[in-house]
């Protein structure tokens, strides 16, 4: 799936995480943990007769290395190629012909199987899927289509300017991390990856133990229970092995990178160390960033986009969250290169102003109710919320999810203004400008 | 990712256009036309917070001059720019309020929402919660009955959409899409780019603008859907009251006659130095109205899932991969389109046309057939998940003339599709000898 979007989605997600009378989504959730290990969280919604039952696999780019780069995502498309007992058209075609969709994506913390079936198919979802999960099998044959089609995929997203853009802002912005790799990894990883070196992988990272289920529809808990441990509670875990500790360096100046691709407009992209989830100043920072997002109420799109000939088009911002380390990213579209230096002067201006004196309070309650009827839409798209609350909840755990709205009333403008002196007087950022080649 | 699903799903959205999902029990649904022409469709189900409210408006590429393509969609941009009592800045903060959620334009540059755009309608989607109805509905009724098009954020809106279009210029597919429809539909107002392009929207004027809002926004031109908590008297009364107002201006409706007939096979191309060479492959079908459409819609779902099957999962030729049929009023369209490689590209081709001709002479399997009509009600389902959705689909079963409540009757019908009835279809319509091929890419 395209990184971008799921940028996009992250920070939708992130919008969304509140509720009026405070998650009342999450109060209704129920958590357990299966014999092996999988951790499970069921919310019964039941306004429509569907079911989504999701699987997040705690693999990603982020657990490659630059050899097998790549090996997560291909993974991902050959567990739809065929099981011990069921052929790559049996797992596709068995669930359409119940009115299913199944599909699945990858990330750099995590890789997500869904299905969604009408309700009284969830059993037949739900079969197969583990099934998918747990006995898949690499047919040679397969392996080799698959390779073919990834290829395809990696050079469709090389044609792709955001796609361009976002992968030299990482490799940039979180150089010597794994963070830094394209999810996808490239032609020469994906044509040179060994069939062992993929089913290793495999078998070191799809244990129940390494997994949380999210069930979310129309459904009464005791009964699907009993399907989720049916399906995914009879296996036996063993320990997964611990990556090694990673460590990202934050920028240490104002550094600017540039690259030429054949392209209209000019991308600018900066990033910003932030507090890491864990950290009490984190939901001030996310406040921070709903407000930079406020489009014609931000005060960056308003620095940026004022008179006749405004420095952009575009503006969004974003607060990346990994385990290790969270980072403010601004993604700035301008008409002409020539408007990159004004653009980046600005900008740290205007960052620099937000923490001299306190943003009004009406900003952050806009956030806050914002952030509460977002919940309430996208719980209405069952697997959309499923997919879009995959990198919160794998990263920083249910609890933190349940407890955000929560986190996120108690940012006042003054420790909003308190957080943002700590991080961003004086700025220190890594920006990547891409440009029209001349 | 296993795009294959998404694009063949996303594409028979498109097909399925047409619906509403299976009113609940406890639905309630109002429909009433005002006095000044505006179709209001209302329905009440309180199985979630959500109020969800679609405008549509008619006919929007065939409402456009020429040389004033993309005036449509700058025309909804421009809905949040301003009113005459609200400026933008209060605009959003209103909407931030209540936080509501307005979508007057499909961003393209995320391919798996539910947001489409077409050549036949705009929309307007907006979404809050019941406690903010009142509230909600105020501002909806002000941006759509009172804006003033600022020139200051007229230009600003230009430069947004032209930073847009450049975006939009380097994607293979993006173009090769325009270039299929112009070259189908040629002078026809489907043979347009919705969002514009660099000329026609460079041009568009504040009186252009107000000029058409006039006429687009006409109350006549226009259909309310909304779907709500509250009983539905109570919020059709509510929306009467705010609506019911609008000035109506008179304008004979656009004639959309259906494309010229294709006579020889028509191949447009375009070069552009890219990985990766995009195919549509198209070709004119009836229009909704014909009772055709049940089984070509599952004609069609069967040959993009075969397409999907071979030439991605077994030859591995694309990523994506998918064909869809379009029906408006009075005239469709059939698309098979592709990514590849290109030295891909014949094999890709030969592909496409190899499953057309296959589902033309051979029965599909009573199998193959039940898995399609039970995908597209899994689908249906899916993608009328959300109120506004729900809003959404009425608006536009309405507007193709098969009534708000076409969803069910619409999945009866294609229950009783026969494979004979499959094959006949594929033999009447799909014409694997004249049809328009557009190529972009590495050439």
């Amino acid at each position: 799936m395209n990184i971008r979007l799921l940028s996009f989605i992250l920070m939708s997600l992130l919008i969304l995480s509140s509720g009026i009378q405070s998650a009342e989504l999450e109060s209704q959730a129920t958590l357990f943990n299966l014999p092996g290990g999988m951790q499970v969280i069921m919310l019964e919604k039941h306004a429509n007769p569907l079911i989504a039952c999701m699987i997040y696999v705690n693999a990603g780019s982020k657990y490659e290395t630059d050899k097998n780069n790549g090996v997560t995502h291909l993974l991902e498309h050959l567990l739809f190629d065929g099981t011990k007992t069921r052929t790559r058209v049996d797992i596709t075609e068995g669930i359409k012909a119940k009115g299913g969709y199944i599909n699945a994506f990858t990330q750099k913390e995590l890789t997500c199987y869904m299905v969604l079936m009408p309700k009284d198919y969830i059993e037949d979802g739900v079969a197969i899927q583990s099934d998918m999960l747990f006995h898949s099998v690499f047919p040679d044959s397969e392996l080799a289509k698959e390779r073919k089609v990834v290829i395809e995929e990696i050079k469709k997203d090389e044609d792709n300017i955001d796609n361009q853009v976002e992968y030299f802002f990482a490799s940039e912005a979180y150089q010597g991390t794994p963070y830094a790799r394209p999810v996808l990894g490239s032609e020469t990883t994906i044509s040179g990856m060994s069939k062992e070196e993929i089913t290793d992988y495999y078998h070191t990272y799809y244990e129940p133990n390494n997994m949380i289920a999210l069930v979310i529809g129309d459904f009464q808990t005791p009964e699907m229970k009993k399907f989720i441990e049916k399906y995914y509670g009879m296996k036996t875990s063993r320990p997964i092995s611990k990556t090694q500790a990673m460590n990202w360096t934050p920028p240490q100046g104002q550094e600017v990178k540039y690259k030429e691709v054949k392209t209209e407009n000019t991308y600018v992209n900066i990033c910003f160390n932030a507090p890491r989830y864990d950290d009490p100043d984190y939901f001030d920072f996310y406040m921070l960033t709903e407000i930079l997002n406020l489009e014609t109420n931000s005060p960056l799109y308003q620095a940026l986009s004022e008179g006749p000939d405004p420095l952009v088009t575009e503006v969004s911002a974003t607060l990346e969250t990994q385990k290790e380390f969270s980072s403010l990213n601004l993604s700035i579209t301008t008409n002409s290169p020539e408007k990159v230096d004004k653009i980046l002067e600005t900008t740290v201006k205007v960052l620099g102003d937000l923490t001299g004196k306190p943003l009004e309070q009406k900003l952050l309650k806009s956030v806050i109710v914002s952030s509460k009827t977002h919940r309430y839409y996208q719980e209405e798209r069952l697997h959309f919320y499923g997919m879009m609350v995959a990198p919160v909840v794998v990263t920083s755990g249910w609890k933190f999810w349940e407890t955000f709205i929560d986190n996120l009333e108690k940012v006042t403008p003054e420790s909003l203004q308190q957080t943002t002196k700590k991080y961003l007087l004086e700025p220190k950022y890594v920006a990547t400008v891409v440009k029209p080649t001349i | 990712m296993k795009k294959l699903l998404t694009c063949t799903l996303v594409i028979i959205l498109f097909v399925l256009f047409l619906t509403e999902c299976g009113f609940s029990a406890s639905s309630e649904v109002i429909r009433k036309q005002l006095p000044n022409g505006l179709v209001i469709i209302v329905k009440s189900n309180p199985d979630s917070k959500v109020l969800g409210i679609n405008i549509l408006g008619k006919n929007r590429s065939a409402m456009e001059l020429d040389g004033k393509t993309g005036i449509a969609d700058f025309t909804n941009r421009m809905l949040l720019k301003g009113t005459k009592t609200r400026s933008s800045e209060k605009i959003a903060e209103d909407i931030g309020n209540i936080g509501a959620e307005i979508t007057v334009v499909d961003n393209p540059f995320i391919p798996y929402d539910d947001v489409f755009t077409t050549h036949s309608f705009t929309f307007i989607k907006f979404q809050t919660i019941d406690e903010f109805t009142d509230q909600g509905i105020e501002l909806l009724s002000d941006l759509v009955i009172n804006p003033i098009f600022p020139e200051d954020e007229i230009a600003k809106t230009q430069q947004e959409m032209m930073g847009i279009m450049g975006r939009s210029k380097g994607s293979t597919s993006e173009t090769c899409r325009e270039l299929f429809y112009s070259t189908l539909f040629k002078d026809h107002p489907y043979g347009k780019p919705i969002p514009g392009n660099g000329m026609s929207i460079g041009t568009i004027t504040r009186d252009d603008l107000v000029a058409f809002y006039q006429k687009f926004y006409s109350p006549n031109n226009i259909i309310i859907a909304v779907v709500c908590n509250d009983p539905a008297g109570d919020m059709m009364s509510k929306m009467e009251k705010v609506f019911g107002s609008m000035p109506k201006f008179d304008f004979p409706e656009p004639q959309i006659l259906p494309p010229s007939p294709l006579s020889a096979p028509v191949k447009a191309e375009k070069p552009m130095e890219k990985e990766q060479v995009y195919i549509y492959l198209g070709e004119p079908m009836p229009g909704i109205e014909s009772p055709d459409v049940f089984a070509l819609d599952l004609m069609n779902s069967i040959l993009s899932s075969r397409l999907g099957l071979n030439l991605r999962e077994q030859k591995g030729l694309a990523y994506s991969v998918g064909s869809s049929v379009n029906f408006d009023q009075g005239f469709g369209w059939f698309i098979a389109a592709m990514g590849t490689r290109p030295q891909n590209y014949q094999v890709a081709l030969d592909g496409i046309l190899e499953e057309m001709k296959k589902i033309k002479t051979e029965r599909v399997s009573e199998q193959e057939l039940e898995k399609a009509k039970n995908g597209i009600w899994g689908n249906m389902l899916m993608y009328r998940l959300a109120r506004i959705s729900q809003a959404y689909y009425m608006c536009v079963n309405e507007f193709e003339g098969v009534g708000y409540d076409y969803d069910d009757k619409y999945i009866d019908a294609l229950r009783k599709v026969t494979v004979d009835q499959v094959k006949q279809v594929a033999e009447k319509y799909l014409n694997t000898d004249n049809y328009v091929l557009a190529v972009v890419g590495k050439l």
